[in-house]
């Protein structure tokens, strides 16, 4: 291994394969996944819905939904693969180690007990501190996520918060115990565009105090675009694309990715077109044969739905499946 | 405080703090004029029971053996120059017809009733003068001091049995709810055979096996255990249903991923969330206490003479030949109404205050 060990990944995930089962069988929807976050960068993981990248997200955190199990693959923090964790374990991870912040900020704090005493609470799980160390903790965190006035806003309840505020909350709680390694899940989708540009200049600024490695799940190119420092392209359930952000903008080269970005308003000209996909994301119980986007893709040829492309480096650190590149 | 950015959290907390928050004298002003007198009733009651010596004007136990079934006196106020003897009077009863046991007042005679003496809100010199505000029973023992003395078990065995069945059920519910699974299925059987039971002869063939020997209070509790072991699988059932839905809910799904284990969240979340529906299923349960240990005490297999309870001295009322020539022995009865119809009014406020719907109220 001559790889540098600064470049030693936090999160390495290989191969990581998760099924729903159901009455009518297993459905795949994450399909031979792998991606790596180092300390101090942003993983933007982009997808449409359905694309199976929030389920990536919960794989990591083994906060499966009751139907859902991964049966294969390796999800490598620090070396340790997650998946050999017991319940415990793994429990002990969530929030001191690897922390996770949703889409609804609305919903996403009890409505019944001030933010305060849910940092607190969240801090307590994993730190014996008195109660009063705590409460401190709260306020301290409050401040670090810019909330203004947090000796006050702390025993503040959840309605009594703007939408934005409540998401600084979430990272507030999140960050509380400093994890190594957040993971957001569309922590903008709910919030409306200025509110969405503060909240990510926050993530990010943390990222960088903190040393934190973030995976940003989203489905917003243009928001990776300003943020992420690498970016996975998911589609249907694989990964169709694997880059640097700067790369992958610059030098687009599944058709996939081409024409995702040739749907961003504003990316190409200012009188142009908008290109949309034609045809919609396959059903993960029935997926076409082949690679998965070849009904929609504009240089398909026979082959494509013969060959499952592999993901293959065509440039450096630049991974693409598909066969026609 | 601002405005609220989404209804719903914003009901929640108003459903959870407003009791709180507002205080007692703001819940005052708001009650109707029933709940307010339910309030004072139930008040009235628990005082009766935790200060019996006080209220009650005699022994409980003490027999008067001149005078069985007496009927209830008619106090008068004493002119003010006789007020060194007592504020009221009444005329002693003198029995007309031993065999037929009635009674008329003596006029050439006072009985003085002393208030706030020797320990008692009010009682006369000696138990063998009596003063009878509700009459007594067959054994010449006055049936009010016996009435406030059956507060003690008739009061106390809903505010236990809904302690257990409470308890038992929130947590079990709860847990069923939270947990689900194979765990969820096993306990939700459970329940349904237990709510299949004929809950009431269930109870009689139990309470026929208590040993004869043990005390009353030991007997009392028994009962109460019982019946609360055969109460929680409702509560439990429906506290189930709740905490399944709050499961899903996405601050319980945040604490998931901040590490928060099975206990903590079930402690943290779900049952806060439910616990303004699980204290008005209590206070709205408590009758179904106090008038099954009167079912059981009528039947003579609850709580035993000579200890009183609002059931067992009712049960003298059974026999139709007492009871018109007695008629004051159903007392007891109103006593168990008014406690019963209290618990009701008050629940069904209990449970229009919490309810989201009339927060704003």
């Amino acid at each position: 291994m001559i790889r540098c060990n600064l470049m030693q990944p936090l999160l390495e995930i290989r191969d990581l394969q998760t099924s729903f089962f159901t009455e009518h069988g297993e459905v795949r929807v994450v399909d031979h996944v792998g991606l790596s976050i180092a300390p101090g960068r942003l993983m933007g993981l982009v997808g449409e819905s359905g694309s199976g990248k929030t389920i990536t997200a919960l794989s990591i955190m083994r906060l499966l939904p009751e139907r859902a199990r991964i049966v294969g693959g390796q999800i490598l923090f620090e070396g340790r693969d997650l998946r050999q964790l017991s319940e415990e374990q793994m429990r002990r991870m969530r929030g001191a180690s690897i922390a996770m912040i949703f889409q609804e900020p609305m919903t996403s704090l009890n409505p019944v007990f001030t933010v305060g005493s849910q940092i607190a609470e969240a801090v307590r799980l994993h730190q014996k501190v008195s109660r009063a160390e705590a409460r401190k903790r709260a306020i301290e965190m409050l401040r670090v996520v810019k909330i203004a006035d947090p000796e006050r806003r702390v025993d503040d309840y959840p309605h009594q918060l703007s939408g934005g505020m409540r998401q600084r909350v979430m990272i507030a709680m999140a960050l509380s115990c400093r994890p190594k390694l957040l993971i957001a899940d569309e922590p903008t989708t709910a919030l409306d565009v200025t509110i969405q540009s503060q909240i990510l200049d926050l993530i990010r600024e943390l990222q960088q105090q903190f040393q934190l490695a973030v995976l940003l799940v989203t489905h917003d190119l243009g928001i990776v675009a300003e943020y992420a420092d690498d970016i996975t392209i998911l589609y249907a359930s694989r990964v169709m694309e694997q880059s640097s952000a700067g790369e992958l903008f610059s030098n687009p080269l599944n058709p996939y990715t081409r024409a995702l970005l040739q749907s961003i308003p504003g990316a190409g000209g200012r009188h142009r077109r908008l290109q949309a996909i034609p045809g919609t994301i396959p059903n993960p119980a029935d997926p076409p044969p082949g690679c998965r986007f070849n009904p929609r893709c504009p240089m398909a040829i026979e082959d494509c739905s013969r060959i499952d492309p592999p993901l293959e480096a065509k440039r450096p650190n630049h991974y693409v499946s598909c066969i026609r590149v | 405080m601002s405005a609220p950015a989404s209804a719903l959290p914003r009901l929640q907390t108003a459903a959870g703090a407003t009791l709180v928050r507002g205080g007692l004298a703001r819940e005052w002003r708001l009650a109707s004029r029933t709940v307010r007198a339910s309030a004072v009733c139930l008040a009235l009651f628990y005082l009766f029971a935790a200060l019996s010596p006080v209220f009650a004007p005699y022994d409980p136990t003490f027999q008067n053996r001149e005078m069985p079934d007496c009927p209830p006196m008619r106090p008068h106020l004493s002119a003010p120059s006789q007020w060194n003897q007592g504020l009221l009077w009444a005329y002693p009863m003198r029995m007309v017809d031993a065999e037929e046991r009635t009674y008329a007042p003596d006029r050439t005679r006072r009985i003085y009733i002393h208030l706030l003496s020797g320990g008692h809100l009010f009682t006369t010199d000696s138990p063998t003068q009596p003063f009878y505000l509700m009459g007594s029973d067959g054994l010449g023992r006055d049936l009010f001091s016996r009435i406030v003395y059956g507060a003690r078990v008739s009061m106390c065995v809903g505010l236990i049995g809904v302690l257990i069945t409470f308890s038992l059920g929130l947590i079990v519910g709860a847990l069923s709810g939270y947990v689900g699974g194979m765990t969820d299925n096993l306990i939700m059987r459970w329940s349904e055979i237990e709510m299949s039971l004929p809950s009431f002869y269930f109870l009689l063939a139990l309470a026929a096996v208590i040993p004869p020997g043990i005390s009353a209070a030991q007997r009392f509790f028994l009962i109460v255990a019982i019946m609360s072991f055969i109460g929680w699988a409702g509560l439990a059932r429906v506290i189930r249903g709740m905490a399944a839905s709050v499961r899903s809910l996405p601050y319980v799904e945040a604490a998931r991923a901040l590490g928060g284990s099975r206990w903590r969240i079930i402690t943290r979340h779900v049952i806060p969330s439910v616990i303004g529906y699980a204290v008005v299923a209590a206070t709205l349960s408590i009758p179904g206490f106090i008038l099954g240990e009167s079912a059981l005490s009528l039947l003579g297999l609850g709580i035993q003479e000579p200890t009183p309870s609002w059931g067992n001295l009712l049960s003298q009322a059974e026999d139709p030949q007492n009871l018109a020539r007695y008629p004051w022995i159903l007392i007891p009865g109103i006593f168990i109404f008014l406690a019963v119809m209290s618990f009701n009014f008050l629940g069904d406020h209990l449970r229009d205050r919490l309810d989201p719907g009339n927060a704003s109220r």
